[in-house]
């Protein structure tokens, strides 16, 4: 089970990282959610963009500390062993790692009921079998 | 005899698209609603034939009924 | 909590900022956005002050919801005092702006004084500068957003004027996220006779409610029970065009300046129409339902257009094509221009030129002249040097003050008084001229069961309706999620961790009434100027559902008086010291 965007659904209201933000952090700042969605206009389109943790597993490869593993369809870190090299902010391609004054954040699906999809008010945001 | 109804906006996905509702001679709005699958109090304002109407307002052959949600703000 | 406890006031001519602490007691009797802003303006600002002089302030408000997961919370408030009227003036402005500017540590700015060449203001978080605009002078709002956000990342915010905020026009607008504004009033006059082009924005840091858990699940329980509902779920499936249809099948569309209330076109402007060039939905920051519809067509594109344009700038001047109601909307958009407003003054042009009054080359329905007219107001050129006027003034120079549409200056929104009496009570009461954000009695009377053609009973309703959009837009949520004040009561209880209830909001809802009233009362205001044009008195509405309907002056005059009754105020239309002191103003 994984997240899925579907742009054609996101209306750009940011709920989804109020919720992540609301309840990972206990304060809303959408520039630290383990998501993002961004609804701008450039030049006569409307575009819209979103990143979600896909389990692709490049952060637990790249972690130098073995603070980051995948297991149980959801991804683990462990605060302890991180050093703050920031490596899997860098390298995460969806980059959806948010580097914090110490540590990171990163998103765990909420324990299978992932917020985000829980606000989302239009279905853009799905919670679903990987295929 | 037959009436046209038609809803607008949310209620759409109650009554989609343009329907064809067979009622008693002499029925009104109110006999028109009971038979749709829409909440009431989802309905606001009902237009017959193009103007505002009351939901006690009878309804006649070839009648064209549009229901509107409540809208607030403009 | 949910304040930042900071204000940022910044004086242009020193080009200098400071931050102060949020005015506690200020805070807790008018909690934010459009109550605290004319609180502090009524406390800061001279009697007197030119509207477009250095005196005058310009406030940005932020609410306690703003920045939280509360759903529509995403509008900033404006307040200045008026160009248009020289009443009090807020607006409000969606986007993505309010909280950014919460986020970057402030719960207000206010800008004093005059930049001494045009500039504008960058608020990086902490560090606020005060730069050249430089070649963005001149510019359209959306070449000048475009640039600025090119220069500072996608996460910037930008306010912006166009050219009509620059030359100082009574209709020019503020703009963000390109086709979002602060549309009434002048506001954008305001902020072009500051010198200022733009404010900028960014903001990376956080907000929190006293009672983060359970807030967030409140507002979860309202966002699924309560705003996702087929009562608000119109401005996602449609946006504002829905209400064509509705004015039209209740005949208050305005329609040839006033003169009608139902427009033969309406077919090619209302919601199917919309639809069908709708190529996708925008919403505010936090909004669930996402009422942008952003519109193209062969040569033009705008996120729009809304109702009001529909119909002032549509079947109020007689325009029944769609692409060129867009076009007019994006350069409305582009040039910094109220829709409104210069619907309004097109039509007005289009009633002089056909009645022989004054010949402006311009008809009802005609749209080649019809397009020239904003880049003719924004730039003054040409007839536009009169017309930006606006009506009243024009009226005063020519002729027509019995269909000049406007109260105070401010000209008429989109609902005909003359099918719906207590809009008429609605336009000649509210603070800022005539206005249809401060009540919108149009949902109980012509879209609802209560008889719009009597003076019975409006009073009452026009004030409860007043109140509940004064604190609403105090919290800031938006006009389109239609909840109780029980509801803003709870979820405002959880954000600030102050006890609120619903009567609570009703009384600050009456302060923020009130104190707006006393701000236009010092500036010489009274019942003298809570009047209509002679047009929806004297004249009948020419045809459709409404045909034949005026709003006699004894009605009106009733409402007025009940108006006044009920609301503690002189016969003068005054607040008395009583009422001062009972609301602690």
């Amino acid at each position: 089970m994984g997240l899925k965007f579907i742009s054609d659904n996101c209306i750009g209201c940011k709920l989804c990282q109020l919720a992540c933000t609301g309840v990972k952090d206990a304060n809303f700042n959408p520039s630290q959610a383990r998501l993002s969605v961004t609804s701008y206009y450039s030049r006569d389109q409307l575009c819209v963009t979103g990143r979600v943790c896909t389990l692709c597993g490049v952060c637990v490869e790249a972690c130098p500390a073995d603070a980051i593993s995948l297991t149980g369809n959801a991804l683990h870190y462990n605060f302890e062993l991180c050093t703050s090299c920031n490596i899997c902010v860098e390298t995460c391609p969806e980059k959806v790692i948010v580097a914090c004054s110490e540590g990171v954040a990163i998103c765990d699906l909420c324990g299978g009921e992932p917020n985000c999809v829980k606000w989302c008010p239009h279905q853009a945001l799905v919670y679903r079998e990987v295929v | 005899m037959k009436v046209t109804v038609t809803a607008n906006g949310p209620l759409k996905k109650y009554l989609a698209g343009t329907h064809t509702v067979e009622l008693e001679k002499g029925s009104d709005l109110r006999d028109l609603l009971a038979n749709l699958a829409v909440p009431g109090d989802s309905v606001s304002l009902l237009v017959l034939n193009g103007q505002k109407a009351t939901i006690g307002q009878e309804l006649h052959d070839g009648d064209l009924v549009t229901i509107y949600p409540p809208v607030c703000g403009g | 909590m949910s304040y930042q406890n900071c204000v940022l006031r910044i004086n242009l001519a020193g080009k200098t900022s400071a931050k102060e602490p949020l005015q506690q007691q200020w805070a807790a009797n008018y909690l934010g956005g459009k109550g605290l802003g004319i609180k502090y303006l009524y406390e800061e600002l001279k009697p007197g002050t030119d509207p477009l002089s250095p005196g005058n302030k310009l406030m940005l408000l932020t609410g306690p919801f703003t920045g939280t997961i509360v759903p529509c919370s995403g509008k900033l408030a404006l307040i200045a005092k008026s160009p248009a009227t020289n009443t009090i003036l807020d607006c409000s402005i969606g986007g993505h702006i309010a909280s950014t500017l919460k986020y970057a540590g402030y719960d207000a700015v206010i800008i004093e004084d005059k930049a001494q060449e045009p500039s504008y203001i960058l608020i990086d978080n902490d560090a606020v500068d005060i730069l050249p605009a430089g070649e963005l002078w001149g510019k359209g709002s959306h070449t000048t957003e475009t640039l600025l956000l090119k220069t500072y990342g996608h996460d910037a915010k930008v306010l912006s004027i166009g050219p009509a905020g620059e030359n100082l026009l009574p209709m020019a607008c503020i703009s963000s996220d390109y086709y979002r504004q602060a549309g009434r009033g002048g506001i954008g006059a305001v902020m072009g006779s500051k010198n200022i082009k733009a404010i900028v924005v960014k903001g990376s840091g956080s907000v929190a409610a006293a009672n983060m858990p359970e807030l967030i699940n409140k507002a979860h329980h309202f966002l699924r029970e309560d705003l996702l509902t087929d009562t608000n779920l119109w401005a996602y499936t449609d946006g504002t065009p829905m209400i064509v249809d509705l004015a039209q099948a209740t005949g208050i569309l305005p329609t040839n300046n006033f003169q009608s209330g139902t427009f033969d076109g309406y077919g090619s402007l209302n919601a199917e129409a919309v639809r069908k060039t709708r190529f996708g939905k925008k919403g505010c920051f936090s909004c669930a339902l996402g009422c942008g519809n952003f519109s193209r067509m062969a040569n033009t594109r705008v996120e729009g257009p809304e109702y009001e344009t529909l119909a002032l700038c549509g079947s109020n001047c007689g325009i029944s094509d769609l692409e060129a109601i867009i076009e007019f909307n994006r350069l409305c958009d582009d040039l910094g221009l109220d829709t409104i407003s210069a619907g309004n003054i097109t039509a007005f042009a289009m009633e002089l030129t056909e009645k022989g009054i004054k010949d402006f080359g311009m008809r009802f329905g005609d749209i080649r002249e019809y397009l020239t007219v904003p880049a003719k107001l924004a730039y003054r050129d040409g007839s536009g040097a009169e017309l930006a006027l606006g009506v009243k003034e024009l009226s005063k120079r020519y002729g027509g003050s019995e269909f000049a549409m406007h109260v105070k200056g401010l000209e008429f929104p989109g609902y005909e008084p003359r099918g719906s009496w207590g809009m008429g009570l609605a336009y000649a009461t509210a603070d800022r001229g005539a206005c249809h954000m401060r009540s919108w009695p149009v949902a109980s009377e012509a879209f609802g069961d209560v008889d719009p053609y009597t003076a019975e009973g409006k009073a009452q309703l026009v004030i409860g309706l007043q109140h509940y959009n004064a604190v609403k837009f105090s919290t800031i949520l938006c006009d389109f999620w239609a909840l109780s004040l029980e509801t803003m009561a709870e979820m405002l209880t959880l954000t600030t961790g102050n006890e609120t209830s619903a009567a609570q909001l009703e009384e600050i809802g009456e302060r923020v009434v009130n104190i707006a009233r006393l701000f236009n009362q010092r500036e010489g205001f009274d019942r003298n100027n809570d009047t209509l044009p002679e047009r929806i008195f004297n004249e009948y509405i020419t045809d459709g559902a409404t045909a034949g309907k005026n709003l006699p002056r004894g009605d009106f005059e009733k409402m007025l008086a009940d108006y006044y009754a009920i609301r503690g105020w002189d016969t003068d239309g005054k607040v008395p010291g009583s009422k001062i002191a009972s609301l602690s103003l």
